[in-house]
């Protein structure tokens, strides 16, 4: 071969060779970097680097925030958000979401759990390099971490609002969804709130079905029965437009007070009329920023608890945070308000 | 004498009686009950139900069944919200172009119902996801709210001190029942529910009759919509879950029976307000959830259970008042149909 050829094909070779070991660089750089004081090399972040949040129920206003905090986070830290999922309560399609993502390959998914048909998937992309959090909600999986609000708080902060716009006293009906764990876990803070203010008496606890019409009929049935009620307190936001409603048709506002969940814009337009005295705000769209940061930390900063954490299927970082929850009434509502338009662009 | 007889032996008796032992023993227990503004909310709270059971008892008349309603409500509240809110549309008009919306899906479920074979049951199954997809899809998932301040005297309006709802209710079912009596159409339904081939071969158009009832339900369901965008001044693919429920239990425990043919539309109207009062005595008297749900399944099961038994619980009765049971087979028809 000519001396010409030999060194096109050294150069060809070379380069091949400089792609070659390039792409195929892991973003855990942990796995191939060799025993050193730093094994995890904090590799930049880049555009490509492709987070997937899987979700369900996407089109309820509630996910706006979440979808807004998400991209956010993206473009806060320099990498790509994705956001996948139905927009109903879709099980099945969620799940096939989550295993679509996970044909992607991305650096991360975050998820919405809240059935334990995503387990599967969940541990798939576990096993498969993928690091996984759950946001929301959470099911019993192999994922990294669970972002959410805790039940206990919002119901807490729901308890001792209302419990001082009611000078700490008066008797106190609760609207809910009893038996089902997560609002059960509300109930338990409102009712611990209470305690601080021993004239505070729960006369009655009211059964909403998820239902708004039947929450407004519950609500009257037990203003009935207890003429000289103080408040209402509601575990979720169908439970405080039912109570606002009812208070509504008994010409009612600011004789009985309500207090409920949720910052969406229903919910916030009954506070401005008066039958809402105000709602608990999880703090939604940090929520998924706090997913984001998980993971991208998960791929770029893991603490050197060992000198090669995945080698040594070592788990290092946070595997619980729970975020803030936030009282909204009359003072403070236009923030929200304006935010949740911002959202819904 | 005779006339007592006629009623005693009628197919309102039983629902009539069940409905006041219902509020005898509702009373007992709460002295809230039988005050003024209990009885007002108590209107209130049944006109929605009463209306849909009455789409429901035609439909149960023929011998189907219509699981529907509910999604019909989720998608005429939404539709109805856009069109006023987001359209600009003045309500009645909205209204009007409301239940023309309620009339067409009652027709899609009558179709494949009737022409196109499918068993109501299925077919209602199959529309009541669609509806209420179609329902999410035209309010991208949320609450329409604040549709319009004239939409509340449609509900919380009232004349001469009783609440429109309640003549709403009232006026329907004095409608439905000289429909059902007194038009060929309506005593059709009966003969179709009771013995369809019977029916066909006197001459009955059995498909159209069928299609009428879906008809009139989704006219129904769509009336219900409207008072509940009244009501909560809001339109949302979430309302009326579960509802269509309920307006069943009422029409069962007003005397229908789920094979067809047999069913008083009055007594509807006494199987819904035992529901809603039960519901009410149970709230008056602050019973946990689950004893709610149990004792509104044991009524619905109670009220199925004479229905299978109808006739040797008729002569048990009979006989403990020495009424004669001896009736003519006119006669017996005639106490049927009544």
């Amino acid at each position: 071969m000519s001396k010409k050829y030999f060194g096109l094909m050294i150069l060809v070779l070379v380069l091949v060779a400089a792609v070659g070991c390039n792409s195929s660089q892991p973003a855990n750089s942990a796995s191939s970097a060799p025993a050193a004081s730093n094994a995890q090399v904090a590799a930049p972040a880049t555009a490509d680097e492709e987070y997937i949040f899987v979700s369900s129920m996407g089109n309820l206003e509630y996910f706006n925030a979440v979808k807004y905090g998400w991209t956010w986070g993206g473009k806060t830290l320099g990498v790509k958000t994705t956001y996948v999922g139905p927009a109903e309560n879709d099980v099945p399609a969620e799940v096939a979401a989550f295993d679509q993502a996970i044909a992607k390959k991305p650096k991360g998914i975050a998820t919405f759990a809240y059935d334990p048909a995503i387990i599967p998937s969940i541990n798939k992309a576990m096993e498969a390099g993928i690091p996984v959090v759950t946001v929301i909600g959470d099911v019993p999986s192999d994922r990294l971490a669970f972002i959410g609000s805790k039940q206990y708080d919002l119901g807490y902060v729901a308890g001792k609002n209302l419990a001082e716009a009611l000078g700490g006293k008066g008797k106190v009906a609760v609207l809910s969804l009893p038996g089902v764990q997560m609002f059960d876990d509300r109930e338990t803070g409102i009712r611990e709130a209470f305690k601080a203010y021993p004239d505070i008496e729960v006369v009655q606890v009211g059964d909403t079905k998820a239902d708004t019409v039947t929450a407004v009929n519950v609500a009257k049935d037990i203003m009935q029965r207890n003429p000289d009620l103080a408040a209402f307190v509601g575990t979720d936001s169908t439970a405080g437009i039912g109570a606002a409603t009812a208070i509504e048709e008994s010409n009612k506002i600011g004789q009985v007070l309500a207090v409920a969940m949720d910052r969406n814009s229903d919910v916030l337009e009954k506070i401005q009329k008066g039958s809402l005295t105000g709602a608990v705000a999880q703090d939604d769209a940090a929520i998924s920023f706090w997913a984001l940061q998980v993971l991208f930390n998960y791929n770029h900063n893991q603490a050197p608890l060992t000198v090669d954490n995945a080698a040594a299927h070592a788990k290092s970082g946070p595997t619980l945070i729970n975020t803030a929850a936030n009282y909204i009434d009359k003072s403070n509502l236009q923030y929200y308000l304006d935010a949740n338009a911002l959202y819904a662009k | 004498m005779d006339l007592v007889n006629k009623f005693l032996r009628s197919a309102i008796v039983g629902p009539l009686a069940a409905l006041l032992l219902v509020v005898l023993i509702i009373s007992l227990t709460t002295d809230r009950f039988l005050e003024t503004q209990n009885l007002i909310n108590v209107s209130l709270q049944v006109s929605a139900v009463a209306i849909m059971a009455i789409g429901a008892t035609l439909v149960i008349l023929t011998g189907g069944i219509d699981l529907s309603p509910g999604s019909v409500v989720a998608l005429t509240t939404s539709m109805l919200a856009i069109v006023v809110k987001n359209w600009g549309l003045p309500v009645p008009v909205g209204v009007t172009l409301i239940l023309l919306l309620g009339a067409l899906l009652g027709f899609i479920n009558g179709v494949l119902s009737t022409y196109g074979r499918i068993p109501s049951f299925v077919v209602t199954l199959a529309t009541m996801s669609v509806f209420r997809g179609l329902a999410f899809l035209v309010t991208a998932g949320s609450p329409i709210f604040s549709v319009a301040d004239s939409l509340k005297t449609v509900f919380y309006g009232s004349f001469l001190g009783i609440p429109l709802p309640f003549y709403y209710v009232i006026v329907c079912y004095a409608i439905a029942f000289v429909f059902l009596r007194n038009t060929i159409t309506g005593r059709s339904i009966y003969a179709v529910g009771g013995n369809e081939s019977a029916a066909r071969l006197s001459g009955i158009q059995v498909n159209r009759v069928r299609l009428m009832a879906f008809v009139l339900a989704g006219l129904m369901a769509a009336m219900t919509g409207v008072l509940m965008t009244a009501r909560l001044d809001s339109g949302s693919p979430n309302y009326g879950v579960g509802m269509e429920l309920q307006a069943i239990a009422a029409a069962v425990i007003g005397g229908a029976s789920l094979t067809g043919g047999y069913g008083n539309i009055i007594s509807t109207l006494f199987g819904a307000l035992t529901v809603t009062i039960v519901q009410n005595g149970l709230n008056l008297n602050a019973v946990p959830t689950a004893w709610q749900n149990i004792t509104l399944g044991v009524i619905l099961a109670l009220a199925v259970f004479v229905d299978m038994w109808r006739e040797d619980i008729g002569r048990l009765v009979a006989r403990l008042f020495k009424i004669t049971t001896k009736s003519t087979p006119a006669e017996a028809k005639k106490a049927t149909l009544s």
